[in-house]
């Protein structure tokens, strides 16, 4: 009954397609479910609470047990371009925890901003507006945190974005604070 | 791979192919590639092992089913076509239900339908082979990949980390979660990196050759 495999690849393609396709129908929302409780745990481990409870405001701000905001911050100062970061800040304006969510820095120089590869981004805990004007920038320019060796325009762009995500805070908390949920409002 | 009858021989006999003289890890050095990658903790071991072992079988089971609808100019397409399906499956299920995992090992999931097992299997077995027969050659093929592969990140697990059975709750759940066993502080970070998977696979295969000739060995000496 053979016919020279002209039918038996398209109906095996067939079979194989119907199978994923339903499969993936079908996971598809535990996938969805999955990924934003990753993500989510993510953002937790930054302020160093994967407990607590979360309250998403806007594509990029999240409420952390009802006073404290993480949001993300972009700089285009870094030694190649975009840097994206995240904020962990508390309802005093101190920063809980900073992560380096993308960037194109660098590997070896300007790459130890991600804290799997160096302590560094864990610098700025405890800072708030509060440090002084000075202090926001690397040691060599009379700051208060360390360069790296043979990268400085690295740590200064995020410096720079760390001390401006504080300010977009101080600027925007009383408005966050009486924000609702977004899922809330969807729903 | 030598070209013997794969119809012939008992289910004894596939099984000790597959756990020890047909290794596909330690003898065949098959699937490389996940193995010296992915082997340097159990938990991933564990994780791409069951992966594997579970494709090898269904894929065995599938292609055994369809053999006789296929000729030689369709053959391999269809054998990777099923194998490429039951990896994206994997890939998938592994996605919704251990998605931590998946965010460490889930690029060598998809490599699996590289990994030259599965398509060694299929020619030289399952094409070959009632359904029965091949799905238990599947089943034991990938549980001698499973053992080398987990052998070998409890090796470097122990040597490089200084822990043994770390970060289990994500796949046994959170009752895994102090599973972990610390041997030392810190270790030998040779052992971790690339050049520690090849030593390691190299003194497996080395041990799975000295304990064969000392088996020869007796074997003469008895018969001597």
């Amino acid at each position: 009954m053979k016919l020279n495999g002209l039918w038996q690849l398209p109906v095996l393609a067939a079979g194989c397609g119907l199978a994923l396709s339903l499969t993936q129908v079908k996971l598809q929302p535990a996938i969805e479910t999955s990924r934003e409780n990753y993500a989510i745990h993510q953002l937790l481990s930054i302020i160093g609470e994967p407990e607590a409870s979360i309250e998403q405001l806007g594509e990029a701000l999240f409420r952390v047990d009802g006073n404290n905001y993480l949001f993300a911050v972009t700089t285009n100062e870094g030694y190649n371009g975009r840097i994206d970061l995240w904020l962990g800040i508390d309802v005093d304006g101190v920063i809980e925890g900073v992560r380096v969510h993308a960037h194109a820095e660098t590997p070896g120089l300007g790459d130890k901003i991600d804290h799997r590869l160096s302590d560094w981004i864990h610098g700025f805990k405890g800072h708030s507006l509060r440090t002084p004007d000075d202090a926001w920038d690397v040691r060599r320019h009379g700051g208060e945190f360390d360069q790296f060796t043979g990268a400085t325009i690295t740590p200064r762009a995020v410096i720079h974005a760390v001390r401006q995500g504080l300010e977009e805070f101080r600027e925007h908390q009383p408005q966050w604070q009486t924000m609702r949920q977004v899922r809330n409002e969807r729903n | 791979m030598n070209e013997t009858d794969t119809s012939r021989g008992g289910y004894a006999e596939i099984a000790r192919n597959g756990l020890w003289h047909e290794n596909p890890a330690i003898v065949q050095l098959l699937g490389l590639c996940p193995l010296l990658a992915v082997s340097g903790t159990v938990v991933n071991s564990i994780t791409l092992g069951l992966c594997t072992l579970v494709i090898l079988a269904a894929s065995n089971l599938v292609i055994s089913a369809i053999r006789s609808l296929l000729d030689d100019t369709t053959r391999l397409p269809a054998q990777i076509m099923v194998i490429a399906t039951f990896v994206t499956l994997a890939d998938l299920l592994l996605q919704a239900h251990a998605f931590e995992i998946h965010q460490q090992v889930g690029l060598f999931v998809a490599l699996i339908v590289t990994n030259c097992t599965l398509l060694g299997r299929a020619e030289s077995f399952a094409r070959r082979n009632p359904v029965r027969r091949a799905t238990f050659d599947g089943a034991m093929m990938g549980t001698g990949f499973l053992i080398v592969i987990v052998l070998m990140g409890m090796i470097r697990e122990v040597l490089g980390h200084g822990t043994l059975f770390t970060n289990m709750d994500l796949i046994f759940g959170s009752a895994a979660a102090d599973w972990t066993i610390t041997v030392a502080d810190s270790g030998f970070l040779l052992v971790v990196l690339p050049p520690g998977a090849f030593l390691t696979l190299g003194l497996l295969v080395a041990g799975k050759n000295w304990v064969d000739q000392r088996n020869d060995g007796r074997m003469t000496d008895e018969q001597g």
